[in-house]
Parts: structure tokens; C-alpha cells; sequence
């Protein structure tokens, strides 16, 4: 019985693991935004510029991906310290509901806001 | 006694104990609190740059008025203390899951010095290459 309690607390949440993996994705995504979007440019970019960059549909998907990744692995990262607080079972079902319809939102804001960066190139 | 806001008794004196007042604490209390500062920072800043990047969508004029702000000497020192932050928050995770799948937790005081020195390494370099840029 005290090995299969130790068995099940030395093993990674779902949690962890989600972020863990969210976290490795991200660092290569990361790498590859500012490759593309600073080192290729060699600096800060202006707004046509931006907007000639996400006509191409590798940054295009590729930032889109990034606003994905970045929002769940951010607010999970928020939630995991929300409950440092020795929440109540409740409370902590409403946190994880809230931060998932603020990911959601987040992450259709940032793919809405691609596009009509993306528009501008043809306005 | 539960509070009415579902938080148990303790919970805010451990987050001020942890977050707050990490002082005469071992090193991986110091790891544990700048990654969840590094990472608080990261998240509030997710919000910003999608503000920011808002401004191409509604005014680019007015976004291109801000790059003013952002190459000026202020600007490009706040993009040094945010790659900083990415380095540190990035490796340390990369720690983190070593650590735990491999095992190798005796070693970790190394790796968290490692993952400082490393960091601010790439740091400096990145700020020379970054005000060389603009």
C-alpha cells in the first residue's frame, strides 16, 4: 500500500506534464519568432513590414501556434500558483474554469488579431 | 475554518513566506521564486505585446509612432530584462524537467547556478547585438 502511494506521488500530474511539454514546444517556437521576426530583420520591425512578414503562411501559422502555446502554458503556470494557495476543492474547479474561458478568449483574440494584421496588406 | 472566498487557512501567509520573503532560504527556494516571478512577469507581458500588437490592426501610424519609444535607449533596455526573463524562466524549466524525469536531484544546486550563468551570458550578448541592431 506504501509503495503504490509513493508510486502515485513521485508520478507527474497531467498538469505538470502539460506544461512540461507546452513549455519545451514553446521554447522552440520562441526561438524560431525571434529568428524570424528580429535576427532576419536585425531589429524592430515597422507596421507594413509586419504586415508583409504574416503574409506568409509558415509565420502565419507559426504565430498562431505561438499564441496558443504561450496562453495555455502561461495560464496554467497562473493556475498551478492560484492553487499554492490551499484552495477549497470548489474553488479550484472555479479557478480552472475561469482561467480556461480567459485562455480560449485570449487565444481566439490573438488569431482574430492575426488576421486582420494579415488584412492589411490586402486594405 | 474555511474563508468565504474558498481559501484555507494559511494559504496567503505561505504565498508571502515563499514569494515574498525568499531571504535566508536554500537555492532552490530562490529557483522555485524566480521562476514564478519570471513567469508572472511573462504572463502579464503576453497581454501587453497583444496590446501593443493591437495597434497594427487599428492605427499602424500609431504603432509606428511607439517604435520610437521602443528603439529609444529605455525601450531596448526593457527588451534586454525580457530576454533575461525568457532565458532564465525557459532553462530553469528545462532543468526543472530533467530534474524530475532523470532523477538527477543532487546535482540541481549546480544546474540552478548553471542556469543563472548561462542566462546572463546569453543576456549580455543579446543586448550588444540587440543596441548594435537599432
Amino acid at each position: 500500500m506504501q509503495q503504490l502511494q509513493d508510486k502515485t506521488q513521485s508520478r507527474p500530474s497531467f498538469a505538470w506534464l502539460g506544461q512540461a511539454v507546452s513549455g519545451v514546444l514553446l521554447i522552440a517556437i520562441l526561438l524560431l519568432h525571434i529568428y524570424f521576426q528580429h535576427f532576419q530583420a536585425r531589429g524592430l520591425l515597422n507596421a507594413g513590414e509586419i504586415v508583409a512578414h504574416v503574409a506568409s503562411p509558415v509565420i502565419f501559422g507559426l504565430e498562431i501556434l505561438f499564441v496558443i502555446v504561450v496562453t495555455y502554458h502561461a495560464l496554467l503556470g497562473i493556475r498551478a500558483i492560484i492553487f499554492d494557495l490551499s484552495l477549497t476543492e470548489a474553488t479550484r474547479r472555479k479557478v480552472t474554469i475561469i482561467l480556461t474561458i480567459l485562455g480560449v478568449l485570449t487565444a481566439a483574440y490573438g488569431f482574430i488579431l492575426a488576421i486582420l494584421i494579415r488584412s492589411q496588406l490586402v486594405g | 475554518m474555511n474563508k468565504p472566498i474558498g481559501v484555507r487557512a494559511g494559504g496567503w501567509r505561505f504565498l508571502a513566506r515563499h514569494w515574498v520573503f525568499p531571504y535566508r532560504r536554500t537555492g532552490s527556494t530562490l529557483a522555485f521564486v524566480l521562476n514564478r516571478w519570471s513567469g508572472v512577469l511573462l504572463a502579464i507581458y503576453l497581454y501587453v505585446h497583444l496590446g501593443i500588437l493591437t495597434m497594427i490592426a487599428v492605427d499602424p501610424m500609431a504603432y509606428d509612432r511607439f517604435l520610437g519609444l521602443a528603439r529609444s535607449p529605455l525601450g531596448l533596455a526593457f527588451d534586454v530584462v525580457l530576454i533575461l526573463l525568457i532565458l532564465y524562466h525557459g532553462l530553469n524549466g528545462l532543468r526543472i524537467i530533467y530534474a524530475t524525469l532523470a532523477g538527477h536531484i543532487e546535482q540541481h544546486r549546480a544546474q540552478f547556478w548553471a542556469v543563472v550563468v548561462i542566462s546572463l551570458l546569453v543576456t549580455a550578448y543579446s543586448a550588444v547585438l540587440i543596441f548594435s541592431f537599432e
